[in-house]
């Protein structure tokens, strides 16, 4: 890649623009790239977390309902015997009041009467009838209901698809800019060297031994303007991050957390940067140079076909 | 070596440059090409370095057709002919050393001969001080000895030139044919185009002489004459 040059590429004004055109747009596919791979991932850590749970949800008593308490133990008991259940955990007063704090303020959220959250766990080998449930938890505590997340989680993966189809579409559009970018600099740089072309063609220089030159050039060009775009598409990726969660790197979120401002915080924290997103990234420069590489030579190769 | 036969040459459809030329320069030949600005010296060189084509007729050069060479194989061909333009052809920014190593660089050759041979014959050329040097800092005459040096380095089998004193002074013009001299005297086939006549009249080689876009006259050499009247008297 860094071979001898015969000809003076690196004066040409697209050595100037070419990296910082380049930077660009591995800068843009760095947040497209990334995007659609935490899409990815926040969608299969909601699937883990979420897939066999469930969430019931009984409202405050009202007259003649019998107790908080009281209706609180009927669903226990129930739900202790139904099958394919196999566990079930009231979510403390506290942590609900907690919840709902930043959407009502700390005062009105400890006045108001709180319903009542039981999370539970359900067996993978035992399906639950959600509706017979549903219709047995009604009787035993009116007004009672049971989430089991899936229309959340619908909504959610048609969201995560579409980051990722939009993602994608980013991607081919910043290939095909580059590549544009890389053949316009290569005409450019043609027509210019074109006497010093003529003189290598006359002293026997085949095609390729030209096109070589631009291909290293460009290829060049293309790593350092990748590595200055992903520098930058990093440092905005974890600026991100850092400002959406306000603690910097974490484990994802906890069952109690998803309703609230911390569970956006989680929300991006499961999204978060693995191994796969960080080796996408840094492959970007290479990948950039090797498809400004492809280009160019193609590039060359087709004009120096038409020449004399 | 070289064979033209009835060619005609013309550039995009404009006036014909050259008409019915039909000539043989036999291997390790070495012949002048005269004729007035215009008369289509230059065109014929261009034909034989292989970068134009004809309208019509037939080249031969190292006994195949070369009109007929593909994109693919001019290279090679190209790489046994040695060119001396008249406008040095160098190239700006690459140094003498550099642009004399131009022709093996293309070929493949190892850096390290590279780097033995090429200050050789920078010395050779009496430029063994400036092999660093940019052309634009050097004179005419340097220039043309380093665009003689690239012509050469690859010892071709055809060696052509083109006005290859027209830039230098008499004094120096001398010593550039005494150099093609050495050159065809390693077996060169050489063909310097020129329309200084005190050059072609000092040195004792056969000439063709272009006029009107035809190569009117085939003089041998003072010497071959010399022998063949000798001998027509003796007859």
């Amino acid at each position: 890649m860094w071979g001898r040059n015969d000809l003076a590429l690196g004066r040409d004004a697209s050595s100037r623009f070419l990296p910082g055109l380049l930077a660009v747009m591995v800068f843009l596919a760095a947040l497209a790239a990334t995007g659609a791979l935490s899409a990815r991932g926040f969608i299969a850590s909601w699937d883990a977390r979420l897939d066999g749970s469930a969430t019931v949800q009984i409202p405050p008593p009202s007259t003649g309902t019998g107790t908080r308490v009281e209706r609180r133990e009927a669903v226990m008991r129930l739900l202790r015997v139904t099958p394919g259940v196999q566990q079930a955990r009231p979510v403390p007063e506290k942590t609900v009041a907690r919840l709902l704090e930043p959407w009502l303020g700390a005062e009105l959220a400890g006045a108001l009467p709180m319903p009542t959250l039981i999370d539970l766990r359900l067996s993978a080998d035992q399906p639950v009838d959600l509706t017979r449930l549903a219709e047995r938890l009604e009787n035993a505590a009116p007004g009672t209901m049971i989430d089991d997340h899936a229309r959340w989680l619908s909504d959610a993966r048609t969201l995560a698809r579409t980051v990722t189809v939009t993602a994608g579409v980013v991607l081919v559009l910043v290939v095909l800019a580059a590549v544009l970018a890389v053949v316009f600099a290569v005409r450019t740089g043609l027509a210019v060297h074109r006497e010093e072309i003529e003189i290598l063609h006359l002293i026997g220089a085949p095609d390729r031994y030209i096109a070589r030159q631009f291909q290293r050039h460009a290829g060049r060009l293309a790593l350092v303007g990748g590595i200055i775009g992903v520098v930058l598409a990093s440092g905005t990726l974890m600026g991100l991050r850092w400002w959406l969660t306000g603690t910097g790197p974490g484990s994802g979120p906890g069952a109690d957390e998803v309703f609230s401002p911390a569970g956006l915080t989680a929300l991006v924290q499961a999204a978060g940067f693995g191994w796969l997103e960080w080796a996408v990234i840094l492959l970007l420069p290479f990948t950039a140079a090797l498809i400004a590489t492809v280009a160019a030579r193609t590039s060359v190769l087709a004009v120096l076909a038409r020449m004399p | 070596m070289v064979r033209f036969e009835n060619v005609f040459m013309r550039y995009d459809g404009g006036p014909v440059i050259l008409r019915d030329v039909s000539f043989r320069l036999e291997q390790g030949s070495f012949h002048f090409l005269t004729g007035a600005s215009g008369a289509g010296k230059s065109t014929l060189l261009r034909l034989m370095y292989l970068a134009a084509r004809p309208v019509s007729g037939q080249i031969s050069i190292f006994g195949r057709d070369v009109t007929t060479l593909s994109r693919r194989e001019r290279p090679m061909a190209r790489r046994r002919i040695g060119v001396v333009f008249q406008d040095f052809r160098l190239i700006p920014h690459l140094s003498a050393l550099d642009n004399v190593a131009l022709p093996l660089r293309i070929a493949g050759t190892r850096e390290s001969l590279i780097r033995e041979h090429v200050p050789e014959l920078l010395a050779w050329v009496g430029l063994s001080g400036h092999l660093d040097a940019l052309p634009a800092t050097l004179s005419g005459g340097q220039q043309q000895r380093i665009a003689i040096a690239r012509a050469v380095i690859s010892r071709p089998n055809l060696l052509l030139a083109d006005e290859p004193t027209g830039n230098v002074d008499d004094r120096i013009a001398v010593r550039l044919l005494y150099l093609f001299e050495e050159l065809h005297k390693m077996g060169t086939t050489v063909v310097i185009a020129t329309h200084n006549e005190n050059l072609v009249k000092r040195f004792d080689h056969p000439r063709l002489h272009m006029e009107d876009a035809r190569i009117t006259d085939r003089s041998a050499s003072r010497s071959a004459s010399a022998a063949a009247a000798t001998t027509a008297a003796g007859e």
